[in-house]
């Protein structure tokens, strides 16, 4: 009997393959982008942990503080008299600027130069790995050889050997492409440089030092720790040493504390919060497809389970043929679920590894993750097929017996509706009639359009936002000026010091104005009794508040120059729960008789300004004496002088030997986001991929379920003449009627999702920026048409069924 | 084996009640073929329904091979169908996926009869000997309903119920099946066969006629029981 009913089973099967695939392949959609993202995030944190292992990033790294230097080999003999120290390193370390032409367009860009043992003998703390087998750059060589760090060098597509300049006139040779632990991910000068802007050398010491005119001089020293070892201990020790040894201070940083290792080993984690946000989404609108499908699959075959009732078969019998169709459903999801994944894992890796390359990449199946996915994946359509089955064999029999559009009309909407009027000859009235005729069905298949469309509008929303919010923080930012640019200087120099004035001055520079820019932590006023109040580091600048050249937006507030209220970010607003009137505590440095100290004051929000990062804060020039630093600056804003390009003053200025430490245009201020933004945004290119294939699938689906259901309809239409494109078309209208609705739905919900996704999903990846909301239309509406299109057309394919079909024998079962 | 006593069966339409059965009253014995007539819509497949525990009457007591209908449970009932009705429909009520034996098969198998007989010998006392392997939409109007009928004859059940099974079917084979069905009830069954042809009561044991919800006259057939041979349709 078994094997009879698995006989039937698979003449079902047959008879319904194309309906089960797709069904299948709607719910793989789901298991795969789980599986599959949450695979990449596994793969990742093993890839790390081995890959920093692999190049023995430093424990602890000790920099000879204020630019100053030691000779080699000093750092090492205090590192080789402290115990718990394992291996160490000496290094010099310095920041440049790097040019090359890239495809004919001159490159300028931020550069560091580390010189380190790169001979190959040893292995050695924070060793480069070479990629494609690099040759190594030769030490004493009559042009220094250098290679450079493989983000840099993809970014720009740069070949495999070549030429820079550094320093404005040193001439190098670059031998191949390398990373190093340090630089596996790149955030450095708050965001501003990135992979993309930040050019990163590694020579042999020797060349490093002839490159910056130090000869025999090291500034840096890697190490790392024997099993056990106290870092805080060892890190006491050296700074002490080196100050009486060498009398200069050292910086110690610890692995840990290192922001590039922080944003590489937090990353994943991050990521896989939006990985599972989304795929949870997708999965729920898969499901929620699945379910409704295989629901109306058994629908379709009441009648015969009401057969089966009525010559006494037993429920738990009866529930056999439907479950297996489950059942099969269930097992192409998971295989085809399965090959999803691994497509997608593929894909997210190349991204993943073309933004943040490690040398050592595994990709494992993660068994646990995939059954955990196909476990589900599986219950979701024998669930769904259960419960219409359920409900079925509750019905009396003789109700599932009788035809069946009255069985399952359900609920007491159908009959009110379907009594409601309608103009036009009755052929045209079908499409109404046939949603009107089952409202939990129509219901429940608008719900399923609309959570897919609802989806793929978040999705196009978050790219756009994406954009937006980079695009609406430079125009803030640029004034109007796409080439402003930002000095930073090495110290506070008086304002009318050659070092600021120098570059006020300089004629590549015009506009130009000083400012300084500081560190403070800053909390609600009104939080200081709770416990663990929101505290913000932010970067105060002191900016004119009366410049006629730029001063910040305010979007709330006003800027009132020589006021002493503070402008914060939307975002820092926010999250700090302040608005304009309340006040902040911060916490800052001063410079107290030449002295700094840090000190504390409440100051009164006056104003929000619009820039999306939430690190930026401003405050008048004037205010810049009360904290001690009037009439001091750091860094110099400015646009190019005409005739002037922004190489042309970064080249200037940095060469100029006066305190310069970066030129920067201000339109690179979110540089490093930007390029690592890449990553998350290509993950939301899958998923949209996907999700126009969910809505296809769903629309391919809808209508074939609906011919199959309908097929004694069509057969007594066919047989009374109606042409079988008159039958598609009122499918089609059918179908665009729910289409149109689901399309207004699901701009809704979409919309909603979106700033969910936006104002708390993101955030939660990236706090220090607030997302800027923002919506294409045109896209939007090409996509939605784009679905609607699909929808309309999907009736086509049913279509070939519908005009093979044998009228006769359709009309003749009786069932 | 049959006992109604007062059955009544209302629908709600909206706000129309609809009495499909004013109260009945209806006995059969096992070795009974009855035929109930009666016009379009005066309750006759709703009697059947009843009896076959497909419906539950409105008020009223049904017993069917001794066990009380109104009183069962659900698994009862289910048991109750499985193993002492069998019904043949109005509309036949195939499975559009089985071919005629698996059908006839399929009926055999869930009232626990199987490999009592061959399905393929029972569709060959029906005529579709030459049919075995067809899927209903394959077969013509009466030959689905002669396995409808081979699938009820299958199981081998004491009550038998027909709802028209010969309204689709010529006068030859309409005789064969109705031959068949009186050769039931002399194997201990009881037999309910609903038609409005007149002219077919006229073979029965007893003929039970329906109007409006209501049994208007049970007895023999006018001019008593009359051999196949002599009827004419
Ligand atoms: N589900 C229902 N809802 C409302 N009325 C019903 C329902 N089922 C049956 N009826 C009504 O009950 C009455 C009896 O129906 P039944 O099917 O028993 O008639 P019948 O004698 O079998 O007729 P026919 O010879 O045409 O098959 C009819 O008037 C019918 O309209
Ligand atoms: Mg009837």
């Amino acid at each position: 009997m078994w094997l009879f009913r698995l006989r039937w089973s698979l003449r079902d099967a047959r008879k319904r393959w194309i309906q089960i695939v797709a069904i299948g392949f709607t719910l793989a959609i789901g298991i795969g982008l789980y599986a599959g993202l949450s695979s990449v995030t596994q793969w990742r944190l093993a890839s790390i942990d081995k890959s920093l292992e692999a190049t023995s990033m430093y424990d602890l790294r000790a920099t000879v503080g204020e630019g100053g230097d030691v000779p080699a080999g000093s750092l090492a003999r205090i590192a080789s008299e402290i115990d718990g120290i394992d291996r160490y390193n000496e290094r010099l370390l310095f920041d440049t600027q790097v040019e090359t032409v890239v495809e004919g367009e001159e490159l300028l860009v931020h550069g560091r130069i580390v010189g380190m043992d790169l001979s190959g003998g040893e292995p050695v703390v924070n060793d480069v790995y070479l990629i494609d087998d690099a040759a190594r750059p030769v030490s004493h060589s009559a042009t220094p050889q250098v290679l450079v760090n493989r983000g840099f060098s993809t970014f720009w597509d740069l070949p495999a050997s070549g030429e820079l300049t550094v320093g404005g006139d040193v001439g190098v040779d670059y031998v191949g492409s390398a990373v190093s632990p340090e630089f596996f991910l790149i955030i450095e000068g708050n965001g501003s440089l990135g992979r993309s802007n930040l050019a990163v050398l590694f020579a042999p010491l020797d060349a490093a030092q002839d490159i910056s005119g130090r000869s025999g001089v090291v500034n840096d020293l890697v190490l790392t720790l024997e099993p056990g070892a106290d870092a805080a201990a060892v890190s006491q020790q050296l700074i002490e040493a080196a100050a009486s040894t060498d009398g200069v201070l050292l910086d110690v940083l610890t692995r840990e504390a290192t922001p590039s290792y922080i944003g590489l080993t937090g990353s994943p984690e991050i990521d896989q919060g939006i990985y599972n946000a989304i795929s949870l989404l997708l999965f729920a609108g898969a499901a929620f497809a699945a379910l409704n499908f295989s629901a109306r699959m058994v629908e379709a075959q009441r009648r015969e389970i009401g057969n089966s009732m009525a010559i006494g078969e037993h429920p738990r019998t009866i529930v056999v043929r439907p479950l297996l169709i489950g059942l099969q459903i269930g097992i192409i999801g998971m295989i085809l679920g399965v090959a999803v994944g691994y497509a997608i894992a593929f894909q997210t890796v190349s991204v993943v590894q073309e933004v943040v390359w490690l040398p050592i990449f595994e990709q494992s199946f993660q068994a646990g993750i995939y059954a955990q996915a196909m476990a589900l994946g599986f219950a979701v359509p024998v669930l769904a097929v259960l419960w219409p089955v359920l409900r079925a064999v509750r019905v009396r029999p003789v109700d599932a017996i009788r035809s069946s559009h009255l069985a399952s009309r359900g609920g007491s909407l159908g009959p009110i509706i379907s009594r409601i009027p309608l103009p036009g000859r009755s052929l045209e009235r079908m499409p109404f009639r046939n949603l009107m005729r089952a409202p939990r069905r129509t219901f429940l298949t608008l719900l399923t359009f609309t959570m897919s469309l609802a989806i793929m509008f978040a999705m196009l929303g978050l790219g756009s936002t994406f954009t937006a919010t980079l695009d609406d923080g430079n125009e803030e930012l640029l004034g109007g000026e796409p080439d402003r640019f930002t000095v930073q200087l090495d110290s506070f120099y008086p304002v009318n010091s050659p070092q600021v004035q120098d570059v006020l001055t300089h004629p590549t520079v015009q506009l130009g104005e000083p400012a300084m820019v500081l560190g403070a932590d800053v909390t609600a006023a009104a939080s200081d009794d709770t416990a663990d109040p929101i505290r913000l580091d932010l970067a105060v600048r002191f900016v004119d508040f009366g410049s006629t050249v730029w001063t910040p937006t305010a979007t709330e507030g006003s800027l009132s120059p020589r006021s002493p209220g503070i402008v914060l970010a939307d975002k820092a607003a926010r999250d700090l729960g302040v608005g304009v009137g309340d006040d902040v505590t911060v916490t800052h440095p001063a410079l107290v008789d030449g002295a700094f100290t840090y000190s504390t004051r409440t100051v009164g929000v006056a104003a929000i300004h619009p820039h999306p990062l939430r690190l930026n804060a401003y405050m008048d020039l004037s205010q810049a004496s009360t904290w001690g630093f009037g009439g001091l600056a750091n860094i110099v804003t400015g646009v190019p002088a005409d005739g002037s390009s922004l190489n042309d003053v970064k080249r200037a200025l940095f060469g100029s030997g006066t305190g310069v430490t970066l030129v920067q245009g201000l339109s690179e201020t979110f540089q490093s986001l930007e390029d690592s933004l890449e990553q998350s945004s290509s993950v939301f290119v899958i998923t949209r991929i996907f999700v126009i294939f969910l809505v296809m699938l769903i629309a391919f689906n809808t209508a074939n379920i609906n011919v199959d259901e309908r097929s004694r309809d069509h057969a007594t239409m066919f047989a009374y003449g109606i042409p079988v494109r008159r039958v598609i078309a009122n499918l089609s209208v059918e179908g665009l009627l729910l289409g149109v609705v689901a399309v207004v739905l699901g701009g809704l919900f979409g919309y909603a999702l979106l700033l969910w996704m936006a104002l708390f999903l993101m955030p939660t990846a990236v706090p220090d920026v607030g997302m800027i909301v923002s919506v294409r239309w045109w896209e939007m509406a090409a996509s939605f048409v784009v679905a609607l299109a699909a929808i309309a057309l999907a009736p086509m394919f049913p279509g070939r069924k519908l005009k093979k079909m044998f009228i006769p024998g359709q009309l003749r079962v009786m069932e | 084996m049959i006992d109604l006593e007062g059955v009544t069966k209302h629908y709600e339409v909206g706000p129309v009640l609809v009495t499909a059965l004013a109260g009945i009253d209806l006995h059969v014995d096992t070795g009974e073929f009855v035929v109930v007539l009666g016009a379009s819509g005066s309750g006759k497949t709703t009697t059947l329904n009843i009896i076959g525990a497909l419906d539950v009457p409105s008020s009223g007591k049904v017993t069917v091979g001794g066990r009380d209908l109104t009183t069962s449970s659900r698994s009862e009932l289910f048991a109750l169908r499985r193993e002492t009705v069998s019904f043949i429909f109005q509309s036949f009520n195939l499975f559009p996926g089985l071919t005629a034996t698996e059908n006839v098969e399929f009926g055999m198998d869930v009232s626990g009869k199987s490999g009592s007989a061959e399905p393929a010998d029972i569709l060959d006392s029906v005529g579709l000997g030459h049919r075995l392997g067809h899927f209903p939409h394959e077969l013509s109007g009466g030959e689905q309903q002669r396995v409808a009928i081979a699938r009820a004859l299958a199981t081998g059940n004491p009550v038998l119920l027909a709802d028209e099974p010969t309204g689709e079917l010529d006068f030859k084979t309409g005789a064969q099946i109705l031959e068949l069905l009186a050769e039931q009830a002399n194997q201990d069954r009881a037999v309910l066969v609903v038609t409005h042809n007149r002219e077919i009561s006229r073979m029965a044991d007893r003929v039970v006629e329906m109007s409006s919800g209501q049994i208007i006259s049970d007895g023999p057939p006018e001019g008593g029981k009359t051999p196949l041979s002599e009827l004419r349709w």
